[in-house]
């Protein structure tokens, strides 16, 4: 069998000493959509950020390798031009950079990875342009600064956006719904849909079965005190929506 | 001007005796500046050298200043050129140049050409040799009364930039003052002075930038007076890249009469001890005032900035923006204050200072001051000190943009403004390309800019 492109092993994690994932395992293999749901604070945010290399969660015990390399041993840049990308939860305001230098600053931070010149200015532009109109993104909205007075729904818009830009192999969503509408919610599934491919793989991080409509995926996974506690198929998600995570917390704790 | 015989001094002293010095050199020029000078070296005399307990001093020790054996640059042989230093023209600028060595004159180096009508450029020794009407008029008259540094510079004051700007002239060239020190194997002192005149309704651009021989010791004590009469708008920069080891005091004081706009920008970067004293004083009504300014200590560089914003005129606007990017060990000092006089109704005035610390070693202080007299006034002031926001700075590397390229685009985002309130192009490319080389990781962002 191929490597799967991620494979998280008894991950434990905490911050200022509070652990906060407690033996998390996960496989993504290429080409799969993976949704990860949990109640508030059960350590989604968490998980995401310590796979994208925030220096502020501490690895405690367990490994995460991805594409067969040890993320663990890099830094959260080293991980993004190996391929890996997160889309905040909630993007970051960065008042004084343009979006198009820090654009272009991370197109080519990987095409000096890869050995390759700097983009030249008219093909930054039009894949500026393409892809900006692949998530309907205002384009005047790039000349701000980076996130600055965007409202909620447009930053998450940025993010899918600034994926598309950068290509990743695995991209993970972190509530990329919250804040969207419905018209941008299906854009913005759209967008990602289109980056599907049998090498690319997405962790769809969520507490709506809604985005799930969109974003179809094959493997859902319940996260709660910072363990997957069940994992299945695209129903689960259905299920939880009906049931609630309370049902489940109780029937997890009686197998437990 | 004559320089003093060498025999006739000890080749170096201390600042605290500079009194015997300075008195003979008063004795030899010209006669209707001796009591000015002189009025000014009584003053120095009395309010003697500062120390940690007066308020104005209490984060700047000016020990090491006081410990040097200082040579006045007006003992020394004048200078035509430097071996060492090549004058930094800002090409771009196309402006009238001055140049000074040791702060003297160079009639050398300098390109006093081209000068717009009713434009008047010469250095102030010879302003001084003339006898110049507005130059007795106005000469030493605006210095801040306890300002002991100020006095000093006036009662030794021999040469600088003389510049008049006639009534409804508006000058489309600048006017450029470089100045060099090249003090060799000397801690040399020198006292240069500016005087500028905008009458009525002129307008001027001047750059004053500052350069010395990387490493060498020595004792920058300059000083600008500006007098604006109505509606007069100057735009001044002072571009401070003096040695590392350098002591450079300076003031700027302003005078600004009905309806005179005046915009001073300062960048710090050079200096083992700074100390930058502005005070402008809006004396008319209507006038408008911009202080903007960015200091950028490393090492262990100490960077004090002392403000002071006089409003006695009417409707009144100022704003002062000065931010710190300190790294290593450096230290800063913020003090600004604003007063705001009794009559002075309708004053505007805003005050901030932010600080980015760039180590743990750091320190920068900042201390706000507001003095108000007048009951209908709106007067804000804010000070932050703080460091890299970690979110962004994780937000920049989950892109793939290296760590040493993510700081260095955080901080220039910090100082982006500070460059964007300078209205002159070339003043503001350049200035740019001062502070990227001088941040690790700036070449970088020079190519994402
Ligand atoms: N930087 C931090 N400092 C301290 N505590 C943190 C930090 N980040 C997260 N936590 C704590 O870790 C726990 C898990 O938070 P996390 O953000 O991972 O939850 P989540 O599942 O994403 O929740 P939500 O659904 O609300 O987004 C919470 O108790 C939270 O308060
Ligand atoms: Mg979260």
């Amino acid at each position: 069998m191929a490597t799967p492109l991620l494979e998280i092993r008894n991950l434990h994690a905490s911050v200022d000493d509070k652990p906060i994932l407690k033996g998390l395992s996960l496989t993504v293999n290429r080409g799969e959509v993976h949704s990860i749901m949990g109640p508030n604070g059960s350590g989604k945010s968490t998980l995401a950020s310590v796979l994208a290399g925030h220096e502020a969660f501490e690895v405690t015990e367990g490994s995460i390798l991805f594409k067969g390399e040890d993320l663990l041993e890099m830094d959260a840049d080293e991980r993004a031009i190996l391929g890996l990308f997160l889309a905040f939860q909630y993007p970051v305001e960065i008042p004084g950079v343009s979006n198009t230098q820090f654009l272009k600053a991370a197109i080519n931070a990987r095409r000096k990875a890869a050995g390759e010149p700097e983009i030249d200015a008219l093909a930054f532009l039009k894949l500026v342009k393409d892809k900006a109109r692949t998530v309907n993104l205002d384009e005047s909205l790039l000349k701000r600064s980076v996130n600055e007075g965007f409202s909620g729904g447009e930053k998450k818009r940025a993010e899918i956006f600034q994926m598309a830009l950068l290509e990743p192999e695995l991209g993970i969503l972190d509530e990329t719904d919250s804040g969207l509408d419905i018209d941008a919610l299906r854009i913005v599934s759209e967008g990602v849909n289109a980056m599907r491919s049998p090498e690319r793989s997405f962790v769809v991080i969520t507490h709506y079965q809604r985005l799930l409509s969109h974003i179809v995926p094959d493997h859902v996974h319940i996260l709660m005190n910072g363990r997957i506690v069940r994992s299945g198929g695209k129903e689960l998600a259905l299920q939880l929506e009906q049931e609630g995570y309370a049902a489940l917390e109780a029937e997890v704790a009686a197998t437990a | 001007m004559t320089p003093i015989d060498s025999t006739t001094v000890s080749d170096a002293l201390r600042l605290e005796s500079f009194e015997t010095f300075a008195r003979e050199s008063i004795a030899q020029a010209p006669s209707w500046i001796r009591p000015l000078r002189t009025e000014q070296l009584e003053r120095f005399v009395a309010q003697g050298l500062p120390h940690a307990k007066l308020e104005a001093w209490r984060q700047t020790n000016i020990d090491p200043l006081k410990q040097l054996a200082l040579t006045p640059a007006s003992t020394l042989p004048p200078a035509e050129r430097s071996e060492r230093l090549a004058v930094p023209e800002i090409e771009s600028l196309d402006a009238v140049r001055l140049v000074f060595i040791n702060g003297r004159f160079s009639e050398e180096l300098s390109a006093i050409d081209r000068l717009p009508e009713g434009v008047t450029v010469m250095n102030l020794a010879r302003a001084i040799e003339q006898g110049l009407p507005e130059v007795r008029k106005h000469l030493t008259q605006s210095s801040e009364r306890d300002d002991v540094f100020a006095a000093l510079n006036a009662a030794m004051v021999e040469d600088g930039a003389y510049i008049r700007v006639r009534r409804g002239v508006c000058s489309q060239r600048p006017i450029a003052l470089y100045y060099l020190s090249d003090p060799g194997e000397q801690a040399v002192a020198a006292f240069p002075r500016n005087l500028i005149i905008l009458e009525e309704s002129s307008e001027l651009t001047v750059v004053e930038r500052y350069v010395g021989v990387a490493g060498s010791v020595y004792f920058n004590n300059a000083f600008t007076e500006i007098v604006q009469g109505r509606q007069a708008n100057l735009e001044h920069y002072r571009l401070q890249e003096e040695s590392d080891a350098a002591f450079h005091i300076c003031g700027l004081d302003a005078r600004l009469d009905r309806d005179a706009m005046l915009a001073a920008h300062t960048m710090l970067f050079g200096g083992q001890l700074v100390r930058n004293n502005i005070h402008p004083v809006l004396v008319g009504e209507n006038c408008d005032c911009l202080i903007n300014g960015l200091y950028v200590p490393t090492g262990r560089q100490h960077m004090d900035n002392h403000m002071r914003v006089e409003h006695v005129g009417t409707h009144g606007d100022s704003r002062q923006y000065y931010r710190g990017i300190l790294a290593d060990e450096a230290t800063s000092v913020f003090s600004g204050r604003i007063v705001v006089a009794k009559g002075a109704q309708k004053t505007d005035a805003k005050q901030t200072n932010a600080n980015l610390l760039l180590s743990e070693r750091a320190h920068a202080h900042t201390q706000p001051q507001l003095e108000i007299y007048a009951d209908d006034v709106k007067c804000t002031h804010g000070a932050t000190v703080g460091r890299l926001e970690q979110q962004q700075l994780f937000y920049l590397l989950s892109r793939g943009i290296e760590r040493i390229t993510a700081e260095a685009v955080l901080i220039y985002a910090f100082a982006a403004d500070t460059l964007e309130r300078m209205r002159s192009d070339p003043m503001r490319e350049l200035l740019k390309g001062e502070l990227l080389k001088r941040l690790p990781g700036g070449d970088r962002v020079a190519g994402v800019l």
